[in-house]
């Protein structure tokens, strides 16, 4: 083996081991908030209309069903959604309305009640709430952010013949609801395909779980996830359907107007 | 009553039919939805049933023409009276433009950031002989109105166009020997019942809002010529008889609401111009009245601390240039108290309200509680209960049931 030929594999060799070599990333290369990072910056549209189907599910089998019709848009610096209830009867008509800033600003929040016929701005530091009776808090729903945690990977393994990171999220704030969380996140992907919600006592106290994801309009999505809270016995499974990404709606979407007349 | 009713049963089937007819063809069928309610309400004090009743209620919408039609027939029997009633409780035609929407026909309208306490929120009048009441809106009459939103952005600006007065529903004979009390008139004078007004344009009503929804605070501005929705006794001095009329309120008035982390903060403030009172002071003012400006305000706050939700709310009203025989105090202040739960995903709602009103040293304790037994069957059951002072209620508590179908 000639001298130049030695020089480049022993330089491949110490290159992968540092993590320089671009081929293949492996846990030495990435961090457990690069991954998260990754995952919260995955391109989603900067609009998205979707129909949201809840089944909850107690431990005796019944089941409730609540169905909601949703949209949300980027404008720049703030992030617009408005949620309209279609069913159960009891809340068809209500909507809700978020804004949020990509600056540390609180959200905005209002909801619409039929029976009193006013919007109602309401305060949004009620993120641990569970999202109508469901296993879902509204952070789960996808009102956190990346700061709010601090990441570790943990392992690389497989799951469901997926290859998967493996990441600890540990709260920032003290008294949280979860003292962490377990993410298996799809390599190259950077969608959850498993989460693991531990309480303040850091028992075991959700598994979420996505049970099937596909492209639409070149993005992943997940259609099908189930919450498990292993603690009560109690599932909350949401289907999705009607996803559209970068759709032609306005900011006349996100008022007062579209809050009271629906749908 | 009869004819009442008759006219009503017409109303409705006609309105029926013609959903049923424009309905034929067209791609978007209509929405129906219906609900059973068995409502009764026992009155503590007199040992009694005040109410047992049966409604059963429907909720029809359907896309005609270029709008949508919105119904909703109201079947009520009730067993204490052992007398039944149909009426279009709420019935319109909505018309959507680009920046502009119109809804023409019978319905309810909510202004302010006032929760269970009125301050600019005049448009539909109260009904209070329904007691004890489930939801805050049913203690209110729907209207027959034109409404007009025009689209400015984000903010909203409403005209509201009432053609034909209608007055609060309320237990007359209860006001009258109030009145009387204060005026000091005797026990038997007569006391005839208020003119209704004549359904001309002049007697119509009109209200204007502007309202903003913002990243930092949202609030309306408000302006209406009202009609005061109770009349005001005006004594005959030469015969002494007392008669009953309606006098115009215009107002202007506005509201704001904006949270800081877990706290709402909600203000509100309504100028009445030229309220008429009665005063007893019979050689200045021989018919008994005089007219007053009024300024009442409302501040509130909701806090929320894990699965509580809490709501404090004061309310003040002013007499302005108060003269001291009007028989209304020249302040009257109330405040609300609201601490509210849910338990079991929601399906359980419980709160609990009190209600103080400081001149009257009267303190109500309003607990309810709500459990969805199933998304078709809910079970609402509260007591209205004065821990405190002198009332014009009794204690009482209910019972409803509703079927959702």
């Amino acid at each position: 083996m000639k001298l130049m030929q030695k020089l480049t594999i022993l330089f491949l060799l110490i290159s992968l081991l540092a993590g320089i070599y671009p081929g293949v990333i492996t846990a030495a290369d990435i961090t457990g908030r690069e991954i998260m990072e990754k995952v919260y910056n995955r391109t989603e549209g900067d609009s998205r209309q979707s129909r949201l189907k809840m089944v909850l599910i107690n431990k005796f089998g019944d089941e409730r069903i609540r169905e909601i019709e949703q949209y949300e848009k980027s404008f720049g610096q703030i992030e617009k959604k408005i949620m309209f209830f279609i069913s159960p009867q009891d809340v068809r008509g209500t909507s809700f309305m978020n804004w949020s800033y990509v600056d540390k600003r609180s959200d905005d929040q209002w909801i619409y009640l039929p029976a009193l016929r006013k919007v109602k701005r309401i305060s949004a530091e009620n993120r641990s709430d569970n999202f109508m009776g469901s296993d879902f808090t509204y952070d789960d729903l996808g009102d956190r952010n990346l700061n709010e945690d601090k990441h570790q990977l943990l392992r690389e393994e497989e799951l469901k013949g997926e290859e998967c990171y493996v990441i600890k999220s540990v709260p920032v704030e003290e008294d949280y609801i979860y003292s962490r969380t377990v993410t298996w996140v799809i390599k190259d992907k950077w969608i959850g395909l498993k989460k693991e919600f531990y309480d303040r006592e850091g028992k075991l106290l959700k598994v979420l779980e996505n049970k099937e994801y596909k492209e639409v309009d070149g993005i992943l999505t997940i259609f099908n996830s189930e919450m498990h809270n292993v603690q009560s016995d109690h599932r909350t499974r949401i289907q999705l359907s009607n996803v559209s990404y970068n759709i032609d709606v306005t900011e006349d979407m996100f008022t007062e107007r579209m809050m009271k007349r629906g749908l | 009553m009869f004819m009442k009713r008759k006219i009503g049963i017409i109303t409705v089937t006609a309105l029926l039919l013609l959903v049923l007819v424009a309905g034929q063809g067209l791609a978007r069928p209509a929405y129906v939805a219906g609900k059973l309610t068995n409502y009764i309400s026992y009155n503590l004090d007199e040992d009694s049933n005040s109410d047992l009743s049966l409604a059963l209620d429907f909720e029809i919408e359907k896309d005609i023409g270029p709008g949508e039609l919105y119904l909703n027939p109201l079947i009520t029997y009730n067993f204490e009276v052992d007398e039944g009633d149909i009426e279009l409780k709420e019935g319109y035609y909505d018309l959507y433009f680009n920046k502009f929407d119109l809804r023409l026909g019978k319905q309810r309208v909510t202004w302010g950031k006032a929760d269970g306490l009125i301050v600019t929120n005049l448009i539909n009048p109260p009904d209070l002989k329904h007691y004890p009441v489930v939801e805050y809106g049913d203690q209110f009459q729907n209207i027959n109105a034109a409404r007009a939103n025009i689209y400015l952005g984000a903010d909203n600006l409403e005209v509201i166009w009432i053609p034909e007065f209608k007055a609060a529903v309320f237990d007359q004979g209860i006001f009258s020997d109030s009145i009387k009390d204060k005026l000091n008139l005797p026990g038997n004078i007569k006391i005839n019942p208020a003119e209704k007004l004549e359904s001309k344009l002049e007697n119509s009503e009109v209200a204007v809002r502007y309202s903003s929804l913002g990243s930092k605070y949202d609030y309306e501005l408000a302006a209406a010529y009202l009609w005061d929705d109770r009349p005001t006794m005006h004594i005959n001095p030469a015969t002494m008889k007392v008669s009953q009329h309606y006098h115009r309120l215009p107002l202007v008035g506005g509201s704001i609401s904006t949270a800081r982390g877990p706290f709402v903060f909600r203000g509100e403030t309504a100028y009445m111009i030229g309220k008429y009172f009665n005063i007893r002071k019979f050689t200045e003012y021989p018919d008994g009245t005089v007219q007053r400006d009024i300024l009442k305000w409302l501040f509130g706050i909701d806090y929320t601390r894990g699965d509580y939700l809490y709501s404090l709310q004061f309310l003040q009203e002013a007499v302005l240039d108060y003269e001291e025989n009007i028989i209304q105090d020249e302040f009257s202040n109330t405040a609300t108290l609201l601490i509210k739960r849910d338990f079991l995903r929601s399906t359980l709602s419980t709160e609990l309200n009190f209600y103080y009103a400081l001149a009257q040293e009267e303190l109500w304790a309003k607990p309810r509680i709500s459990y969805d037994y199933s998304d078709r069957v809910n079970i609402k059951a509260g007591l209205d209960y004065a821990l405190e002072g002198g009332r014009m209620r009794d204690n009482a508590l209910f019972l409803q049931t509703e079927f959702l179908f």
